[in-house]
């Protein structure tokens, strides 16, 4: 599979930029928030310790801290994963559009084209970058972001005289957050492959603009079957429509925030992490697991299936835009 | 000798236009055949569908193969380069080389490396930092360091200076070509290329006006510079076309022998786009 292999470094090759830039962006942007933060309630902390950390004694204190800092450096990892699978999410989006439009339109595809490739691979190759190139530039980013994250947070401890190692190390989970993402991205894969087929049928498709396709087909089957539902009166109409919306924005919460993985938009819902333990690492991994057995998803396959076949069969023919 | 490409009344029709009219073509193994036509006579969908990017009705085989149903397979023994803007732009030039090395069994990026040794393409640069004459450079080292049995080149040469055009053609004459290839040319500029050609295939308005070996062309056709005494008896033996040069009659003649054509004046080798004007011309009033 040498052709394979080098399809999917050719994608590499041309999405470095999304792929591994847009992590280490937010990675910087994260580590300058944690030392301005720091910086600004530093007197507040200073104080905090100074009251109370002399009366009742450093040993004292870091009993009682642990608790915090689980919930603390729990949350801040969870945040931080959460935003990550969005961030990806969008950057993949946007690249799927353009994966099988960009090189018709500047027609590189006919030096593609001029080499023993089967569009099947070439469009498979998309579909991989998508599903495992693209989280594994994000994932690798992402631990050497946490990793910097909690040396920073490490050195804060230290200068307020407090021991890191016992404190801060001990008592985070990094390994079961690592895992999580990784597997956070895979259901995020599952869960949003229909998604990703529509939009490589939308790129293979599109003369201009795949956005306009991608975006505008499905708001106009809403808007009709709206109609549809308005004109005959029909309350069932009304809430099948409810339903089928219910779905695909199920599909859509999954594929953009995995973490907080259901398998119905209105089953527990809890915004924003930190409630009933929902940030502990293996807490998120076995939810995420349980909702893999929703309907939604052989559904989701089924559909994802049939446009990236239907891909596959334009792409045959279709070389200009 | 060996087939390449056969077609036997390949059709193409684009809604209601007529692309290629019963197109009936046979090109041998070792030929380097120019495919010569007007804007928008049908060489372009022609070459597609050899090439495999779309499809077309009737029976078609390049190297025994359907071009549209097994492009990826026929790719491994054919290569071509569709235009000199192609080569992707944000591509380095390392890294199509690599790619290229692991995507097809028959290139050797040694021998690329080489041609390109010769050329001021870097291997750091990316393909949108070269000139228009260097990307063409590079996608000819390309081209060139695969081992393939035919290689079609639709307008290779368009938007490069003269300079690089000529070096273009010396370098796929001298470092490539050898009797166990084949080539297929389209171009506008027939003058740089009509002393490598062997065939030409004349083609207008989908159909094939033309299809000859330059030999049996130049002991067809000839160009006769009449003089002004001469000119009402050139008129006689009805040249296909006559311009007037200096003062001189220029007519071109289809004959079988040039002995009575030398009664008449100087006789010359036409040039192929001198033919393809008379021929077209001949069509036109047969119509």
């Amino acid at each position: 599979m040498n052709t394979f292999k080098a399809l999917l470094f050719r994608e590499y090759w041309e999405h470095r930029g999304a792929f591994l830039k847009t992590p280490i962006i937010i990675g910087i942007i994260t580590a300058v928030m944690m030392i301005l933060a720091y910086l600004l309630i530093e007197n507040v902390n200073v104080k905090l310790m100074g009251g109370e950390g002399i009366e009742q004694g450093l040993e004292q204190l870091n009993l009682r801290m642990a608790e915090d800092i689980k919930v603390i450096t729990n949350t801040f990892l969870t945040g931080l994963e959460g935003l990550h699978h969005f961030v990806m999410f969008i950057v993949v989006f946007f690249f799927l559009l353009g994966s099988l439009f960009d090189d018709r339109k500047d027609l590189s595809i006919l030096f593609w084209k001029s080499l023993p490739i089967s569009d099947l691979s070439t469009v498979l190759s998309k579909l991989v970058a998508a599903i495992i190139v693209a989280p594994l530039c994000f994932w690798g980013i992402l631990i050497i972001t946490e990793l910097l994250c909690m040396i920073l947070f490490s050195l804060f401890l230290l200068i307020n005289g407090a021991n890191p190692f016992t404190l801060l190390w001990a008592n985070t989970d990094l390994i079961g957050h690592w895992l999580a993402f990784g597997m956070g991205s895979i259901i995020q894969a599952v869960w949003a492959l229909p998604i990703y087929g529509w939009l490589l049928l939308c790129s293979a498709w599109a003369k201009r603009r795949p956005f306009i396709w991608a975006v505008g087909v499905p708001a106009m089957v809403f808007m009709v079957r709206g109609w549809m539902a308005a004109f005959t009166f029909s309350g069932q109409a009304f809430i099948s429509l409810k339903d089928f919306m219910l779905s695909l924005s199920t599909i859509g919460l999954n594929s953009l925030s995995p973490y907080e993985s259901r398998a119905d938009l209105l089953e527990n819902i809890h915004i924003g992490a930190g409630n009933n333990g929902h940030t502990d690492a293996w807490v998120i991994m076995s939810s995420m697991y349980n909702n893999l057995f929703s309907i939604k998803i052989p559904y989701g396959f089924v559909f994802a299936t049939i446009c990236i076949a239907l891909a596959i069969f334009i792409r045959r023919y279709r070389n200009t835009t | 000798m060996s087939t390449i490409l056969s077609a036997q009344n390949v059709n193409k029709r684009f809604k209601k236009f007529q692309a290629l009219k019963n197109v009936n073509l046979s090109v041998q193994k070792g030929k380097i055949v120019g495919l010569i036509g007007p804007n928008g006579a049908g060489k372009t969908t022609l070459l597609k569908a050899v090439l495999g990017l779309d499809s077309c009705d009737g029976e078609l085989k390049v190297l025994g193969l359907d071009p549209f149903r097994q492009r990826a397979e026929l790719m491994r023994e054919i290569c071509f380069i569709a235009d000199v803007a192609v080569l992707p732009k944000w591509i380095k030039v390392s890294e199509v080389l690599k790619f290229t090395a692991q995507s097809h069994p028959n290139f050797s990026i040694d021998k690329a490396k080489d041609f390109l040794s010769h050329t001021k393409v870097n291997m750091s640069h990316k393909v949108k930092e070269l000139s228009k004459g260097m990307t063409a450079q590079l996608h000819l080292a390309i081209v060139m360091s695969i081992d393939a049995k035919l290689l079609v080149l639709d307008e290779p040469t368009l938007g490069l200076d003269i300079l690089f055009r000529k070096e273009f053609y010396d370098n796929l004459l001298n470092d490539y070509f050898d009797h166990e290839r084949t080539i297929i040319i389209t171009t506008h500029q027939v003058e740089e290329i009509e002393h490598i050609l062997t065939d030409v295939i004349f083609i207008r308005e989908g159909e094939i006006v033309l299809d000859a070996n330059m030999e049996e062309l130049t002991s067809q056709y000839f160009e006769v510079m009449v003089s002004a005494d001469n000119y009402q008896q050139a008129l006689s033996a009805k040249p296909l076309t006559e311009r007037k040069v200096f003062g001189k009659h220029i007519m071109l003649f289809k004959s079988d022998s040039r002995d009575y054509l030398e009664t008449l004046g100087e006789v010359q080798r036409p040039s192929v786009s001198d033919l393809f004007v008379a021929l077209m011309q001949e069509k036109e009033d047969a119509a």
